[in-house]
């Protein structure tokens, strides 16, 4: 039963996208709305079949098996895919809810009057492939959604046809297949030739020697995914989407992924050796000082919220950095952190898309006044920013507080040390750029006379506003249960 | 009732006063916090005998109240009840829902501060009351709110929030499970920590001395109660008292005694007390007043240090100084700002003037000046109470370095009459003008004079304070004094303690009498000394913006070589293109496909079918893969 739930997670997305590709205007509408609603109740399903039957366990269901490849496609649903699976069901809801109203005639910024069927075929194959993938065991089923996701993300990306666009959809296509054919061609070429078996689980059979390289093959399979160093820049492109999609591919599905990938990639494979951590804690490193020097010179909200998602995913894989030391705590952390940040980094985009569909504008030097503008937008702008410099009650801030815990790491190398302070100085700085533009943005004076906004779009604030601070609650029972597979490292 | 239920009660009623605030505002939000006032004071009774628990069901939280925690709390429950009357009656201006919803939510985080022994909540605690009270700065919309809400957050997250992060991530690895990071757990386990004890409380007393605004990190004190609406005041004033509370708590409980920090904290709190030649620059009260309650908690931080150095009977009567100071200063200061409150609750920026336009021969003028009276050290009120033992016990001991100390804090002790008498003069010299005053309402009245009443009494009959301040001192030193005679008469050096006491006022009374030039003469060496400090702060801060501008910005922008000269601030940036440091590793590729893209145009192939078409044939090569394979 439950494996069927999850399949049909990401199977009546999937199909709904390719039926949207020939619709628009109001059927287009319930077609996506429909596609996103049945994909969160089914979800929603899966969690509550798994936290009533299977609690903590772990369901495996194989799809195919060859005698020469072993398991080819299959899902495994345990705590991590469960709750990864909610948040990204949850989150595309909420965000494709609002984007109804967002992709309409009423935005200032960007009306939108006829085509918006495509664009909810791309976002809604998005949603299909990024549940598909979170449920995958194999490396072929993570392969193909992956690749999926890319060209959902082209899709998204470049729909506007902007030149900017296109550069930007070509180049968040590029980029991730680079890593994904290095990453997962490895790990299936590996599957092939020796371990006869491509299912997740035969990670732990690889020899010694090959191990690490293997590892570091999918490692830049996710850190391409996950905009970090040294190719992140996609991202803050890739802000050319229109922001329903923005607010998808930064805050559950896409980047997310990256990291999703490598830490099912380290709850697998076993113990690593010790420069596997250096090599990521160094990268991480970098990755988390060019969000720190870019910060106070961006002015457009987006790109802001772009380069937090480059930290945010960096900080994601501090997390994953202590997990491939052994430390299973790190491995909760990411996944806290994952959850956490979907939903602050949501309300974040979809609150600077509220700016351009009621001011006409992201340029926030162009913002002021909100609090007597748009009462709601400026308490879900000032929770957001706050919220991403992990202040509490806000969810980023526990999620946070978990991942230090890490910190024990200094007993086996000081250079644990570097990844904490790095993340330590980003939310400080983005706290000081963060607080500065609140200031302006919510309490200087009225830019305009009035502004217009939509109840769809104050409903879709308020349900994440709600979620940044419940969420840590009800994500940490299976955080908790998140571990490392068969006794682990 | 169980201590815990009502411990509970007290939460439940901040919360919903909060969630009321936000959602109706006004009156009835602060009825709530009116209301949460009698259970923390029946927490703080009950937390003489002590008492543990757990509370918050959603987020488990464990609790234990000692009597230090009671005495705190009952602080915490004087100040609530005061402040939630006071606003009953009070115009705010600002955003009151939002005012409603950080003072609740402010009050609740001292109260968990106070209450949960776990460092993990304690932390928790420490930072959510530094968000909510940069929410009340923020949110009272007064000229220079913003930039002092600004300056408050940076300086609390960098220099408050992040080292108690790391110590008690530090605490975490030494104990090394959730349940048991107590300070008892911490005590217990200081063998496993990574680090040296050193850095543990470098870190403790960086995030103390920022949430008590002592030296070096006392820049937001003057801003932030200048800028805040004078009744939220006091919820600052619990905050300082959270710093004291959580460094004596780190100190006493979680870490061995150092004398080297003793003289640390000591020498900090000393230069704080610095902070009141600065009041005679203003002419606003409020910031007037600012730079006198730094030095209070200078002075009791001073002491704190010293009872640390000390130990023994003298640590111990000083300790009860500090303990008194720091609970004194907390009345009086209130009254001092709810008394200010009146003024601006008519629109008025309380300065020399509007106080004599407002409040003149009016009874709050009364209580005012008992209170700064009582902060002027002026026998027999509170300051000079507190004072008695602090000085007692220093001269009781033979170390040059407190000496030093005491005698520069003993100096400093005469400007804060001074500087009453200076806005009395100033007042009659400055403010000739006259207008009716207006009634102030009851509840302002009362409660202003309700505090008033209640700092004099303490002070007078300081054994009112008895069972909490013995249970303290017992719990933390496990021998008392036998009775009040002990501490106040311990030895001869009374006699120099009250010396020092009386010369400080009298001395105070002289000066105050003079020019406020002819002061500001005499001042000037530590004016410049001052100056000399912030001027060099602002030049690093210049020099770090600067090489930031000319070394960070033309790798992360695309900036003309002769351009930069031209950028003076970080702003003047935001048109400059971005600069990506990995499209040039990827620009080959990416170029090689958009050539692809434009032939395609070029041959009218629609591109979206291209892509989906290679994607699908792709996946279907893939699938064919696992099925033949």
């Amino acid at each position: 039963m439950i494996g069927l739930l999850a399949t049909l997670t990401f199977i009546v997305p999937l199909l709904g996208g390719l039926v949207l590709f020939k619709l628009d205007g109001k059927r287009a509408d319930a077609v996506m709305l429909g596609s996103f609603f049945t994909a969160m109740l089914l979800q929603f399903g899966v969690l509550i079949e798994y936290l009533l039957h299977h609690h903590h366990g772990t369901v495996h269901v194989a799809y195919m098996i060859t005698e020469r490849l072993g398991e080819v496609y299959g899902i495994i649903i345990d705590p991590m895919s469960v709750l990864i699976g909610t948040v990204v069901a949850l989150a595309g809801f909420i965000f494709m809810f609002y984007g109804m109203e967002y992709m309409s005639e009423r935005n200032a910024g960007h009306p939108v009057r006829k085509g918006k069927g495509l664009f909810y075929a791309w976002m809604t194959l998005f949603e299909g492939a990024t549940l598909g993938f979170i449920y995958s065991s194999t490396f072929l089923g993570l392969l193909i959604f992956f690749e999926l996701m890319g060209l959902a993300c082209w899709g998204v990306v470049s729909y506007y046809g902007t030149k900017a666009g296109v550069r930007a959809g070509f180049k968040a296509f590029i980029i991730p297949n680079i890593g994904a054919m290095i990453g997962f061609y490895t790990a299936i070429g590996v599957g092939i030739t020796q371990l006869h078996d491509l299912s997740l689980f035969s990670l732990s059979h690889v020899s010694e020697s090959l191990k690490p390289w293997v590892f570091i093959a999918l490692l830049i399979a996710g850190y391409t995914k996950s905009a970090q160093f040294p190719t992140y820049s996609w991202i803050p492109d890739a802000m050319e989407a229109p922001t329903p999609a923005s607010a998808f591919l930064h805050g559950a599905a896409m980047v997310e992924m990256g990291v999703y990938l490598v830490a099912r990639v380290l709850q697998f494979i076993g113990p690593l050796p010790v420069w596997i951590f250096y090599f990521m804690a160094v990268m991480v490193s970098l990755t988390l000082l060019i969000p720190i020097l870019n910060y106070p010179v961006q002015n457009d909200a987006k790109r802001l919220l772009a380069f937090s998602t480059v930290a945010e995913a960096g900080i994601m894989f501090v997390g994953l950095t202590f997990a491939a030391l052994g430390l299973e705590v790190g491995l909760k952390a990411a996944m806290f952190q994952l959850t956490t940040h979907a939903f602050v980094k949501g309300l974040a985009f979809l609150t600077a898309g509220t700016f351009t569909y009621s001011l006409g504008t992201l340029d926030m030097r162009r913002i002021s006044g909100l609090k007597d503008l748009l009462p709601v937008n400026a308490l879900a702008w000032s929770v957001a920013l706050l919220g991403l410099a992990g202040l509490p009650p806000m969810a980023i801030a526990f999620s946070k507080a978990e991942l230090l815990t890490t910190l024990s790491a200094i007993r086996i190398t000081p250079l644990a040390w570097l990844p904490i302070l790095m993340l330590l100085v980003d939310s400080a700085v983005f706290l000081w750029v963060g607080v500065k533009w609140i200031t302006r943005n919510v309490f200087g004076k009225r830019s305009v006379a009035k502004a217009h906004t939509h109840p769809i779009i104050t409903a879709s604030l308020i349900m994440l506003l709600i979620l940044v601070f419940i969420v840590p609650y009800l994500a940490y029972p299976l955080v908790h249960g998140i571990g490392f597979f068969g006794g682990g490292h | 009732m169980e201590p815990v239920a009502v411990l509970e009660i007290a939460l439940t009623l901040l919360f919903l006063g909060a969630l009321v605030s936000l959602l109706r505002g006004g009156r009835l939000a602060y009825s709530f916090t009116l209301a949460s006032s009698l259970p923390i004071f029946v927490v703080s009774v009950k937390g003489i005998g002590g008492f543990r628990g757990e509370v918050i069901p959603f987020l488990p939280t464990e609790v234990e109240v000692d009597p230090l925690s009671a005495l705190f709390l009952m602080i915490l429950a004087f100040i609530t009840f005061s402040l939630s009357l006071y606003l009953l009656d009070y115009r705010t201006r600002g955003s009151g829902r939002y005012l409603g919803l950080s003072v609740n939510m402010a009050l609740l985080s001292a109260l968990l501060f106070l209450v949960t022994n776990n460092l993990e909540r304690f932390t928790l605690a420490y930072e959510l009351f530094a968000v909510f009270t940069f929410v009340i700065i923020l949110t009272s919309e007064t000229k220079g709110s913003r930039k002092a809400a600004w300056r408050y957050i940076v300086i609390t997250q960098l220099f408050g929030i992040i080292p108690l992060l790391l110590a008690t991530s530090l605490a975490y690895s030494a104990v090394g499970d959730l349940h048991g990071l107590t300070f008892e757990g911490l005590r217990e386990n200081l063998a496993n920590l990574p680090v040296g004890l050193w850095l543990m409380y470098a870190l403790y007393l960086s995030a103390f001395l920022v949430r008590a605004g002592v030296f070096p990190f006392h820049t937001w004190v003057a801003r932030a109660y200048r800028s805040v609406p004078s009744p939220f005041i006091p919820v600052f004033i619990i905050g300082e008292g959270l710093g004291f509370y959580g460094l004596l708590r780190t100190v006493e409980f979680a870490l061995p005694t150092s004398r080297a920090v003793g003289y640390t904290v000591a020498a900090l709190g000393t230069v704080s007390a610095f902070a009141t030649l600065y009041s005679f620059r203003e002419i606003r009260l409020k910031r007037k007043f600012a730079h006198h309650s730094i030095m209070d908690v200078g002075i009791a931080f001073f002491a704190l240090g010293a009872s640390m150095v000390l130990g023994g009977t003298a640590g111990t009567i000083v300790l009860i100084g500090a303990l008194l100071h720091i609970l004194y200063q907390a009345l009086y200061k209130g009254t001092v700002f709810f008394g200010l409150g009146a003024i601006e609750h008519y629109g008025e920026d309380p300065t020399v003037c509007s106080i004599r336009k407002l409040l003149r021969g009016h009874v709050i003028s009364l209580l005012i000046s008992l209170s700064v009276f009582s902060m002027a050290g002026v026998p027999p009120l509170a300051a000079f109470v507190s004072k008695w033992p602090i000085y007692e016990g220093i001269a009781m001991s033979r170390d040059v370095l407190l000496w030093i100390m005491m005698l520069t804090i003993a100096f400093l002790s005469l400007f804060p009459m001074a500087s009453i008498l200076q806005i009395r003069r100033l007042n009659r010299e400055l403010c000739e003008r006259e207008v009716e005053r207006e009634e102030i309402p009851l509840m302002i009245r009362a409660v202003t004079g309700m505090m008033a009443v209640a700092g004099f009494t303490v002070a007078i009959f300081p054994l009112i304070l008895h069972p909490w301040l013995i249970s303290a001192i017992e719990e933390i030193r496990g021998s008392i004094p036998g009775s009040p005679v002990e501490v106040f008469f311990a030895s001869p050096s009374f006699l120099l303690a009250v010396v020092l006491l009386i010369a400080a006022p009298l001395a105070g009374w002289k000066i105050g009498k003079m020019p406020t030039d002819r002061i500001s003469e005499l001042l000037l060496i530590f004016y410049n000394a001052g100056d000399i400090l912030k001027e060099a702060f602002e030049f690093f801060l210049g020099k770090f913006k600067r090489a930031y501008i000319t070394y960070v910005l033309p790798v992360i922008k695309v900036v003309p070589r002769y351009e930069l000269p031209d950028i003076e601030d970080v702003d003047d940036a935001f048109d400059y293109p971005i600069r990506h440091l990995d499209e040039a590793m990827f620009m080959p590729l990416i170029r090689a496909v958009e050539r692809l893209a434009h032939w395609g145009k070029s041959r009218n192939l629609d591109m979206n079918a291209l892509i989906g078409g290679f994607a699908i044939a792709m996946a279907v090569l893939i699938v064919l893969l696992g099925v033949f394979a």
